[in-house]
């Protein structure tokens, strides 16, 4: 005879399936419920990483990016102030020395004199400000101060204007040595001891470079040293016993001077609009990052709404497997034999 | 005379009975066996010229499902070989790591972009031209890792490949000793189903290993054939060969003759997943070790050689010489197309700019070739590789769409595409994993049932007692005879 008969064996297989599937279900959604992102990541960006990747390799960039624009801002800022205070100096001292007329008195030529050559060490020296361990005004050469001192400028001058005897040749001498393009002997070859390469751009943003190449061989910079050194030369002693062409020349001096202004503010100009584009950058790499940040959560977010409704059930579903366990294993015909 | 008929007729019945509690017995005591038949007991009437003689035992019959078997067997070489498909690409997907996984290739990429920019920034800083070379140093040895990864993983394959040969010979050897030890005991008239059990569980563990057809012969013998169309076993069985290769190293391939292939009896059979002995985990062994391996290699060494020609060109770093390695290189050379195989494993970082290797740091501010340091605030060349290692390049190698991608992007390609086969091969395990516990629980209701055997049990009682009874009132019958 045959029989109908299911064999005990494929309830057990069936109720231990069941009781497999229900745990792994009950880990996995835990695990999504203490963490806020779904187990399976790769599932959820259906096996293509490229956005995901994307966005990690944007925040990476953008934390170089925002590091760079802030060692770029304190740069800035180093370099703004030190031309404000040169600029400073250099207008509070030129109405004094165009006041001078040939017939001024010797004394106050000497005290100006005297003042312009102090107000050049403290040029030379503000020009040679390190921040941060590198030197603001020497090109790619941080490690090396631009100018070799005011005292050398002052002496280089001197060997320059010997054996001049009037104003304008003078002048005319201390603008050559100056003005000296490299090889001649002149400003660039002898004081400047920096590097002829400016400074490369910053990269403060994702394709966003902002370039700041001022050295200290800069025109403006030039004309405003040229003034002082110019005065400083008279309390040096050039042109001695001419007591009228000293004058004349301080006076030369102060006219230097009111010239280097212009150029010195339109120096400030360029770099506060260069503050302006890194304050800018520094801005925008805030917002893009929050807005990065919050496309990736959500990119890989599990909802604790869901993930903890479906975990009730899976609890739910479980205690009915291990009643159902209980009470039909009692089911069986040698109990009521 | 009928009386003494009667007798005898009770006593088959009795035999009968007893025989049927011994098989009930014998399915109540095996119901958590595995791999167990029901055994049901066989009655026919017996009949002596024709006349009814009792009840005659024809034998013990097992109950299986022989269908619902063949099927089982076949999904079981399904899922065993599509987990080995899926645990390879896993055990790669793993080793890439994902995007937000610090130690992932796609991340260590992307610090070499930030220690590049934040350097630029600073060239004049140790430090930060230290963290440069420490990004670079991580991702080449992130690629030589995935190349050993790669390696034995191959290497496992063609052990486990070995493994599989050694226990389908064995197992097709037992197999045709038992169908020698059943026949003996079938001419015997012994009874012989332990054996026919056992005979079972054998061919069920070559069923993982190859998906195979069982054809009953005369005299309850068995043939094996693969799906494939081979001759495992038909009288005679055969003899796979195959000769492990040892270590698997990314060169080592079937065609150059480093690596052995199947033989059946001496005659060389196709190794692939398609072929004679294809489609369980022994094809899909050879699958991993001859296709999907040196795929992922040769995918491997295209993001090496994009990697190594980005930095390799004096447009980038104006100090290299035409032919002069750059900041990656393979093995202290330069990038050669011949020596493109394995190249994942060889890379390294030129020695000219590490420290521990004779180089120095600022090498990688002024240029490899440069012979003396340059400005130290010089950021020409740091930005220059930056913008190398992020423009947009169509690799000059492996499988791709033709698109030009950074090298952050190359690395989610590569992520994407291991991850996309590890998938695809999860999904077919998962379907075949389905349909295996659905063929097993039908097999498994064909089962020994407890409450079946015992209400057997029940009717064997009742038929006893009654031929009991039988015996008892027949006797009393000849005694009243004998009585008179």
């Amino acid at each position: 005879m045959t029989y109908v008969s299911v064999g005990d064996m494929a309830r057990l297989f069936q109720l231990r399936q069941h009781s497999v599937d229900l745990q792994r279900t009950a880990t996995r959604l835990t695990q999504e419920a203490t963490s806020g992102q779904v187990a399976d990541v790769a599932g959820r960006v259906g096996g293509d990483f490229t956005a995901l990747a994307g966005l990690d390799r944007d925040l990476s960039a953008l934390s170089a990016h925002q590091m760079a624009a802030s060692e770029a801002e304190l740069f800035a800022g180093s370099l703004q102030s030190v031309l404000g205070t040169v600029q400073d100096m250099a207008s509070d001292l030129a109405p004094t020395l165009l006041s001078f007329a040939t017939t001024s008195a010797p004394t106050l030529v000497d005290a100006a004199a005297s003042d312009a050559r102090e107000k050049l060490f403290a040029t030379v020296g503000l020009l040679n400000t390190q921040v941060a361990d590198r030197h603001l005004l020497s090109g790619t050469a941080t490690d090396r101060s631009p100018l070799a001192g005011g005292q050398q400028i002052l002496d280089a001058l001197t060997a320059a204007v010997a054996g001049q005897t009037t104003v304008t040749g003078a002048d005319a001498a201390i603008q050559a040595w100056f003005d000296a393009p490299p090889g001649a002997g002149g400003f660039i070859d002898t004081i400047y001891q920096g590097a002829p390469d400016p400074l490369a751009p910053w990269a403060v943003g994702q394709g966003e470079a902002v370039a700041i190449d001022l050295r200290a061989t800069d025109p403006a910079l030039r004309t405003a040293l040229r003034g002082l050194a110019t005065a400083a030369l008279v309390d040096q002693g050039i042109l001695a016993g001419d007591i009228t062409a000293r004058a004349e020349l301080t006076r030369r001096a102060g006219e230097i001077l009111t010239g280097a202004d212009g150029g010195l503010a339109a120096l400030r100009a360029d770099l506060g609009a260069a503050e302006a584009r890194i304050e800018t950058a520094q801005t925008r790499n805030g917002a893009e990052r929050a807005a990065v940040e919050i496309a990736r959560t959500r990119m890989l977010a599990a909802d604790p709404y869901e993930t903890a409704t479906a975990l009730e059930a899976v609890s739910t579903q479980i205690e009915t497997l291990y009643t159902l366990t209980a009470r039909l294993s009692r089911l069986n015909l040698s109990e009521y034999l | 005379m009928s009386i003494s008929g009667a007798l005898a007729n009770a006593l088959t019945g009795l035999n009968a009975s007893a025989r049927a509690a011994e098989v009930v017995s014998s399915n109540v005591a095996n119901v958590m066996t595995q791999g167990y038949a029901r055994r049901e007991l066989g009655l026919a009437a017996q009949s002596l010229g024709g006349v009814g003689t009792g009840v005659r035992v024809t034998g013990i019959t097992r109950q299986v499902d022989q269908f619902v078997l063949a099927d089982r067997r076949l999904s079981d070489a399904e899922v065993a070989s599509q987990t080995v498909g899926r645990s390879f690409f896993e055990t790669i997907e793993t080793a890439l790591g994902q995007p937000g996984d610090s130690r992932s290739l796609s991340s260590r990429v992307a610090s070499l972009e930030s220690a590049l920019i934040a350097a630029g920034s600073r060239p004049d800083s140790e430090a930060r031209l230290q963290s440069v070379l420490a990004s670079a140093q991580d991702i080449a040895s992130s690629l030589r890792s995935l190349s050993d990864e790669v390696g034995s993983a191959r290497t496992e394959a063609d052990r486990g490949i070995a493994a599989s040969v050694e226990t389908l010979n064995q197992s097709l050897g037992m197999v045709d000793r038992l169908n020698a030890e059943i026949l003996a005991h079938r001419s015997a008239g012994r009874d012989a189903t332990a054996l026919m059990d056992q005979r079972q569980q054998v061919i069920d563990r070559i069923a993982g290993i190859v998906p195979i057809r069982e054809a009953a012969r005369a005299n309850d013998q068995v043939a094996l054939f693969t799906t494939g169309g081979a001759v495992l076993l038909e009288g005679n069985p055969v003899t796979i060969g195959f000769t492990p290769a040892g270590l698997v190293t990314a060169d080592m391939t079937l065609a150059s003759g480093a690596l052995s292939g199947l033989t059946i009896n001496g005659m060389a059979v196709s190794a692939r997943d398609d072929g004679l002995l294809g489609g369980g985990s022994l094809g899909a062994q050879v699958q991993v070790r001859d296709e999907l391996g040196p795929e992922v290699q040769a995918a491997l060494d295209a993001f090496a050689r994009d990697l190594i020609g980005r930095f390799e060109d004096p447009q980038v770093d104006p100090t290299l010489a035409a032919g002069q390695p750059g900041l990656f290189t393979d093995a202290g050379a330069a990038f050669d197309p011949l020596l493109e195989t394995g190249l994942a494993g060889r890379i390294t970082l030129n020695a000219l700019a590490d420290p521990d290797q004779g180089g120095a740091l600022w090498r990688l501010r002024d240029g490899l070739g440069a012979a003396t340091p340059g400005q130290v605030g010089n950021a020409t060349l740091l930005n220059s590789l930056n913008a190398a290692l992020t423009a947009p390049r169509v690799p000059a190698s492996g499988q791709s769409i033709g698109a030009a991608r950074s090298a952050s992007g190359l690395a989610a390609d590569l992520l994407s595409r291991v991850a996309g086969s590890r998938q695809d091969f999860a999904d077919r395990e998962t379907f075949a994993t389905t349909r295996q516990s659905t063929l097993t629980s039908l097999l498994l209701e064909n089962g020994v049932d407890s409450d079946a055997e015992m209400q057997q049990l029940l009717v064997i009682e009742q038929a006893y007692s009654a031929n009991a009874k039988v015996v008892q009132t027949m006797d009393e019958l000849i005694r009243q005879l004998l009585g008179m």
